[in-house]
C-alpha cells in the first residue's frame, strides 16, 4: 500500500488535537492506517515499524511534525493530506480567535454584546453565586451552570430574579433551550408549541428529544436546578417558568419535569395549573402528585410525558399513548422471549451504567417493587446504597455523573473511559446477565459516542445481552439514526427511550427466570 | 492578568515565545523554559501561574520581583512562590506502602485508555488498535523491559520521544521514574545520584522542552499537583488520596497518567536498576 505523507515545521499541537487528528484521518475512505506525531527519534522508530514512513523525514527534527498516512489510492491520499491542513489550520485559527477582546466582567462582557438578555455563569460555585448577582442587577437572566452554590445563595439569588421577572436557570442547571437555542448540554429539537419546564437535565433532553423525533416542537425548555423544588427553595423558578409558559402566545402546551416536588411545591404547583387554561403534562418520577386538576396529565415516565405533550398538541385524545404504550409492551415482551433464552447459568442481574442522572433514577423507579436488591450509589428514595460505587452488588444502577466519579474529569456524557472500563468488567462477571446504558446525544456530549462504544459493546455483547437507548436527534452533531445502527451493528439493543429500554431489561429477567 | 503564584526555577532574562495552548503559554530564554499557566495547570518549578490567560503574550521579562508580560509590569513581590522540591515533606515509608496501592488502584481506573498505564495492568493494551499504537505500544514494552532489566541505557533510548504531543509520552514516563528515584532516595536515603544521572543522560537529546521536563525530574523538582499527591501519600487520607491521583491524572491528554505510570513504576520496582 502507498505511504504518503507530510513534515510540518515549527507547529506546536497538544496530545489531544493530533489524537483526534489522527482518529479523523483513520476513518476516511481509503485510509488505512495514519499517525500525526512529532519527529522525535522515538516516534521515527515507530512510524517505520508501523508502517508509516517516508524517507524524507530521515531529516526531520523534535520539533516537525510528521504526518504518514498509509492508504489504498492516491486520491485518498490526497484527501486525507486536505483534511489534516484544514484540521490543524481549524486549532491555530482558533488561537488567533482568541486575540479578539475577552471581557473578565459580566460588566464588561454586557458593554461587549449590548442586546445579550442572558448570561450563563460556568465558574467555581463560592464565586458564581455573587457573578449571578451582578447579572441580574444588569437585567439578565441567568443560566447557572456551577454547583456548589449554598441553598441560602440560591434562594436569594432566585427571590430578587423573581421580584424583577427574571430566571435563574440553576445552579447546577445543565440544560435549557431558549428560543430555540440549545444551552450547555442540549439537543437540536424542531420548534414547536410544547414548553417544558424541568428540574432534571437529561430529564429535559429525553423528554424535548422525544417531543422532536414524535414529529412536535419545543417553544422553550427552562431549566431549574434539581434544588428548585424542594423545600428550602420552594419551586420558586419552577412556578415562575410555569406562569411564564402560561402567558407566552407561543406555548400550546406545558410539560413539567422533576423528582417528586416537595408537598408545599406541588400545592402550588397545582394552584398555578387550576389558573392556566393551557394543558399541562406532568412526570414526577417515582411518585404520583396526588393532584386532581382539570387540564393536568399525570404520567410515569419521561417518555410518556412527550408522547401525550405531542398527542395534545396535536389535537389527539391522550388516552391514545396509553394505549400504544400497551401495544408495544407485547412487542417487547416477544422480544424479551427470544432474549432471555441466551442467557446462561447464573446470569441473573442487570447492571445500569448512567451518563444521566435522571435516567438512573427512573430505572430505579420502574424496578421499583419488580426486581429484588435494587442498588445505586444514588438510591431513590430507602433504596440501598452501594457499600463500593466501583463494585456491582445484586442489580446495580449506577450513575457516573455522581461526585465520586468527576473530580478531576470530564462529565461520564463527554469521556467515555471510565464507563467503557466498567462495561467490561461488568461484562466478565458471571452473574451479570444485562448492561444497560444510555447515550446522550447534542452539544456539549462526546462527539463520536459510537466510534468509542462500538469497540465495548462488541466485547462485552460476547458474554451479556447489553441494552441502550439514544436520547438525541438526527439534528445533532452525531446525528441519532448513525449512532443507533452503530450500536446496532456492534451487537447492542438499541431501544427508543431509557423507560422502554428499562421495560425490556425487566421482561429478559424475567423471562430467564422462567426457564 | 493577576499573577497568582511563581515557580522557584523560574528565572531572570528575557523569554520568547515558544508555544501557545488553552491553559499555558510557554516561553523558552537562553536559561531555559517558563511556562505561564492557569489554575487548572497549577504550581510549578517553572511555572507563572495566572488568574486569567491572556493570549495576547508573546513576550515576557523576568527582573527580580517584576514581571514584564507583553509589554505589561506585574509587580511580585508579593507573589506567593512555589518550593517544588520536597525536602519539606515526611519520610513515613509504611504510609507510603500502605498507600502505593490505592494510588495505582486510581490510575488503572481512570487513566485515559491510550496512556502508557498498560506497563501496570497489560490489559490496558487492547486499547491500542492503529498501526501506530500498536508499534509504540511494542516498544515501550521493550524499553520498559529493558530498562528495569539488564540494560538501563537502551531501555530508557528505546523509550524516550515516544507517543504524541509536545512532551512525548515515554518522555512524561521518564520523567515520573526520575521523581520516583528522588522520593526514593528521600524515603529511604538511597544512593541514587548516580542512577538518576544515567538515567537523565540517556533520556535527554529529545526537544528542548522535553530536556527542560526532564531536568527538573531528575533534580526532584515536583509540580503543584503531583508534590500534593506525595504528602497525600504520605499521610493516611484515602479520600485525598483519591482526589489528589484523579487531578495529577487529569493533566493533558496522558501526560499525568503516563508520568504517573513512571512514578508508580521506580517505587515498586526501582530496586531491579543497577548501574
Amino acid at each position: 500500500m502507498p505511504v504518503k505523507g507530510t513534515i510540518k515545521t515549527g507547529e506546536y499541537y497538544d496530545s489531544v488535537t493530533l489524537m483526534i487528528v489522527g482518529q479523523r484521518l483513520r476513518a476516511l475512505k481509503g485510509v488505512i492506517d495514519a499517525a500525526v506525531v512529532m519527529g522525535t527519534n522515538g516516534n521515527r522508530a515507530i512510524l517505520k515499524a508501523a508502517g508509516l514512513y517516508l524517507p524524507e523525514f530521515e531529516k526531520s527534527g523534535d520539533t516537525d511534525l510528521l504526518i504518514g498516512i498509509s492508504v489504498e489510492n492516491e486520491g485518498a491520499a490526497d484527501e486525507a493530506l486536505r483534511l489534516t491542513d484544514s484540521e490543524l489550520a481549524k486549532v491555530k485559527n482558533k488561537g488567533d480567535d482568541e486575540r479578539e477582546f475577552r471581557p473578565r466582567s459580566i460588566e464588561g462582557a454586557i458593554k461587549a454584546m449590548p442586546g445579550a438578555n442572558i448570561a450563563l455563569i460556568s465558574i467555581a460555585g463560592r464565586y458564581a453565586g455573587l457573578e449571578a448577582e451582578r447579572a441580574l442587577d444588569a437585567g439578565l437572566h441567568v443560566m447557572l451552570f456551577s454547583d456548589n452554590v449554598s441553598v441560602r445563595s440560591e434562594i436569594e439569588l432566585k427571590k430578587k430574579a423573581s421580584e424583577k421577572g427574571l430566571l435563574v436557570m440553576g445552579p447546577d442547571c445543565g440544560t435549557a433551550i431558549i428560543n430555540g437555542v440549545p444551552l450547555a448540554f442540549a439537543n437540536v429539537v424542531n420548534r414547536g408549541g410544547i414548553g417544558i419546564v424541568a428540574a432534571s437535565g437529561t430529564g429535559l433532553q429525553e423528554v424535548s428529544a422525544i417531543i422532536s423525533g414524535e414529529g412536535g416542537g419545543v417553544s422553550q425548555a427552562i431549566g431549574t436546578g434539581s434544588r428548585d423544588v424542594k423545600k428550602d427553595v420552594g419551586g420558586i423558578m419552577f412556578l415562575d417558568a410555569l406562569k411564564a409558559l402560561a402567558q407566552d402566545d407561543k406555548t400550546k402546551v406545558i410539560c413539567l419535569v422533576s423528582k417528586p416536588p416537595h408537598e408545599g411545591v406541588l400545592d402550588e404547583i397545582a394552584r398555578t395549573i387550576r389558573e392556566i387554561k393551557k394543558p399541562v403534562v406532568s412526570v414526577f418520577l417515582g411518585k404520583s402528585s396526588g393532584l386532581k386538576v382539570d387540564g393536568l396529565y399525570e404520567t410515569r415516565t419521561l417518555e410518556e410525558a412527550a408522547l401525550t405533550a405531542v398527542a395534545i398538541s396535536k389535537g389527539r385524545d391522550p388516552k391514545e399513548v396509553g394505549g400504544y404504550l400497551r401495544s408495544r409492551a407485547v412487542e417487547t415482551g416477544s422480544l424479551a422471549k427470544g432474549l432471555s433464552g441466551k442467557l446462561k447459568g447464573r446470569q441473573k442481574f442487570i447492571r445500569g451504567l448512567f451518563s444521566g442522572g435522571t435516567f438512573c433514577s427512573e430505572a430505579q423507579v420502574i424496578f421499583a417493587g419488580k426486581l429484588e436488591g435494587i442498588y445505586s450509589n444514588a438510591p431513590v428514595g430507602d433504596g440501598p446504597k452501594l457499600k463500593n460505587s466501583l463494585k456491582s452488588e445484586f442489580n446495580t444502577l449506577v450513575d457516573l455523573g455522581e461526585d465520586e466519579f468527576t473530580v478531576g474529569r470530564p462529565h461520564p456524557m463527554i469521556d467515555y473511559s471510565l464507563r467503557n472500563a466498567r462495561v467490561l468488567e461488568e461484562a466478565k462477571d458471571p452473574e451479570t446477565a444485562i448492561i444497560l446504558l444510555d447515550v446522550v446525544l447534542g452539544y456539549g456530549s462526546n462527539m463520536n459516542p459510537h466510534v468509542e462504544l462500538q469497540p465495548v459493546i462488541r466485547e462485552a455483547s460476547e458474554n451479556v445481552l447489553v441494552v441502550c437507548s439514544v436520547t438525541g436527534t438526527d439534528k445533532d452533531p452525531q446525528r441519532k439514526g448513525v449512532v443507533e445502527a452503530a450500536l446496532k451493528g456492534a451487537g447492542a439493543i438499541v431501544m427508543p427511550s431509557n423507560a422502554a429500554a428499562c421495560e425490556l431489561c425487566l421482561e429478559i429477567v424475567e423471562g430467564s427466570k422462567c426457564q | 492578568m493577576k499573577l497568582l503564584c511563581i515557580g522557584d526555577n523560574v528565572c531572570p532574562g528575557e523569554y520568547r515565545l515558544h508555544s501557545r495552548f488553552k491553559r499555558a503559554i510557554n516561553f523558552l530564554g537562553e536559561k531555559g523554559f517558563v511556562s505561564v499557566v492557569t489554575r487548572e495547570v497549577g504550581a510549578g518549578p517553572i511555572n507563572v501561574v495566572v488568574d486569567v490567560l491572556n493570549p495576547n503574550v508573546d513576550s515576557l521579562v523576568v527582573e527580580g520581583n517584576v514581571l514584564i508580560f507583553g509589554g505589561y509590569t506585574h509587580d511580585a513581590t508579593k507573589c506567593p512562590r512555589y518550593n517544588s522540591r520536597i525536602d519539606d515533606v515526611g519520610t513515613d515509608a509504611v504510609a507510603l506502602e500502605r498507600n502505593l496501592g490505592l494510588f495505582e488502584r486510581v490510575v488503572l481506573s481512570e487513566a485515559p485508555s491510550k496512556s502508557l498505564a498498560f506497563l501496570l495492568d497489560d490489559g490496558r493494551a487492547k486499547n491500542f488498535s492503529s498501526g501506530f499504537e500498536k508499534a509504540l505500544l511494542e516498544r515501550v514494552r521493550i524499553g520498559a523491559d529493558k530498562l528495569f532489566g539488564e540494560d538501563i541505557v537502551e531501555g530508557v533510548k528505546m523509550l524516550r520521544g515516544c507517543g504524541l504531543g509536545l512532551t512525548p509520552s515515554g518522555d512524561d514516563l521518564i520523567a515520573g521514574i526520575l521523581l520516583g528515584l528522588n522520593l526514593k532516595r528521600r524515603i529511604y536515603g538511597e544512593r541514587s545520584d548516580g542512577l538518576i544521572a544515567r538515567i537523565y543522560d540517556a533520556a535527554i537529546g529529545g526537544s528542548v522542552f522535553s530536556k527542560a521536563l526532564l531536568a527538573l525530574a531528575k533534580n526532584g523538582q515536583f509540580t503543584g499537583h503531583f508534590k500534593r499527591l506525595v504528602v497525600c501519600l504520605l499521610g493516611d487520607n484515602a479520600e485525598e488520596i483519591a482526589i489528589a491521583s484523579k487531578r495529577v491524572l487529569s493533566l493533558g491528554e496522558t501526560s499525568g497518567a503516563d508520568t504517573a505510570t513512571g512514578f508508580i513504576l521506580a517505587l515498586k520496582r526501582g530496586h531491579r536498576l543497577c548501574l
